[in-house]
């Protein structure tokens, strides 16, 4: 087979033609390629992506967990052992120490975080430091820190003779990034500002406690479970008042809005004060 | 930009060709030619001119018509097609084209065949357009003609 056979050949498959269009092309070199459509069509994906997804980590608490500190590594067996049965096995990280309090944060295996706070002890016998349990109260929250739940509040309360609600003592807890300011709405006995965030204020009062964010004025407002909170003077003198009224024999005992010596002394939490459950009607 | 339109209404033909050894299709062929014609207007800026302004527009061409041949067989792999493509040498019985007879050779040798013979370019240019050496492309089309004298003769008998 000869050249002349084979281009014989080859222009019998594709006959010429001459068919071309110019304007097409231009028109198809207007369009964008097909590989920047794609491109931009991942870059859309991905930024859908980390936006979306990013959204959803900071709002379940993931990517807004910014809690970190110093590693812990002197825990003693006993504590080991009482945290793997507290279901609190991981990493322990010292974040902050205010005021006599520590505040930790446990790093458990299946990464979820609980906070805890505890006392600092210092110069311990080597029984004591053999025998202690350096963490008090203890959350593992799902939310937290999340804007639905900026603030994890650990306040302490106590009671007195006659009481008929818990007392709130101290506030504490821990508090997201953005939390400005912590405080508790109401006004009450005893206040003590022992919430860790970046600019706490003294807390005026007991009850709901409300955390205000760095742009919004009131980001949540909250009542603890399991820990209620005494009623306003104001209550207090309308129930007053209205046994006075009616002439009841039995008047509520006056009590003074003014904390006791007593309650001064309670500025000091007890541990895990915040897990008893208020009296009932008759106990109390 | 003339220059790419000036070679575009000279040898469209030929690019169709060329582009439909490599597709297999001749509707296929002309879209492809369209596509990489309108990539090199639109990158023609970055041609940097360190080889002639035909191989490079050559070359988008037949690496365009590579692309829409591997989207056919990724598509459908029992694309016909791609099966007389590569498939067997027909017998005379079954009705013998020319085209199977040249569907038969390699990518490569049937490139250099429809670059040769019905673009009428110098081996120098094949080289240049295939990124090989003017040595491969002699062979290239030596192997060609041999294996299209082998199918005739089979054909033949």
């Amino acid at each position: 087979m000869n050249e002349i056979q084979v281009r014989d050949l080859l222009f019998e498959i594709f006959p010429p033609e001459s068919d071309s269009d110019w304007g097409d092309v231009l028109r198809r070199a207007k369009r964008p390629s097909p590989s920047l459509r794609r491109l931009t069509l991942l870059v859309a994906v991905v930024l859908f992506a980390v936006l979306a997804v990013g959204s959803a980590l900071a709002l379940s608490g993931r990517l807004g967990n910014l809690f970190h500190g110093t590693p812990v590594n002197d825990l003693t067996p006993r504590e080991r052992f009482l945290m793997s049965e507290f279901d609190m096995n991981g990493k322990v990280e010292l974040i902050a120490r205010r005021k006599g309090l520590a505040f930790y944060v446990v790093r458990r295996k299946d990464g979820r975080l609980c906070y805890s706070i505890g006392d600092v002890r210092t110069h311990l016998t080597p029984a004591q430091r053999e025998g202690r349990f350096r963490f008090g109260e203890t959350d593992c929250p799902l939310g937290f820190p999340s804007r639905a739940l900026p603030v994890l509040n650990h306040s302490y309360f106590t009671y007195r003779p006659g009481d008929r609600e818990a007392r709130m003592v101290g506030v504490r807890g821990f508090a997201a990034n953005a939390v400005a300011r912590i405080g508790v709405i109401g006004r009450a006995t005893r206040s003590s500002s022992r919430c860790r965030s970046r600019e706490t204020s003294t807390a005026r009062a007991s009850g709901d406690s409300w955390a205000r964010g760095e742009s919004s004025p009131l980001m949540t407002r909250g009542r603890r479970s399991g820990c209620s909170a005494p009623r306003s003077v104001a209550a207090r003198r309308r129930s007053f008042r209205a046994a006075a009224a009616a002439g009841s024999r039995t008047r509520p005992r006056r009590r003074s809005l003014r904390p006791s010596p007593r309650e001064g002394r309670l500025r000091r939490p007890s541990r895990w004060s915040c897990r008893a459950e208020p009296p009932t009607e008759s106990g109390s | 930009m003339a220059e790419i339109e000036s070679l575009y209404r000279e040898r469209f033909p030929d690019f169709v060709a060329v582009a439909a050894s490599v597709v297999g299709e001749r509707e296929s062929a002309r879209e492809v030619v369209q596509d990489a014609f309108a990539s090199v207007v639109r990158s023609h800026h970055d041609f940097r001119r360190e080889a002639p302004l035909e191989a490079w527009v050559w070359r988008a061409v037949i690496n365009a018509a590579r692309k829409k041949r591997r989207n056919y067989a990724r598509e459908a792999q029992a694309h016909e097609t791609a099966v007389a493509m590569n498939g067997s040498l027909p017998h005379r019985e079954q009705g013998v084209e020319p085209a199977s007879l040249v569907a038969v050779l390699p990518e490569r040798q049937r490139l250099v065949l429809f670059l040769r013979y019905y673009a009428d370019l110098d081996y120098r240019r094949i080289a240049q357009i295939l990124g090989v050496r003017t040595g491969t492309v002699s062979a290239s089309l030596h192997a060609a003609h041999n294996t299209l004298r082998q199918a005739l003769s089979e054909v033949d008998k």
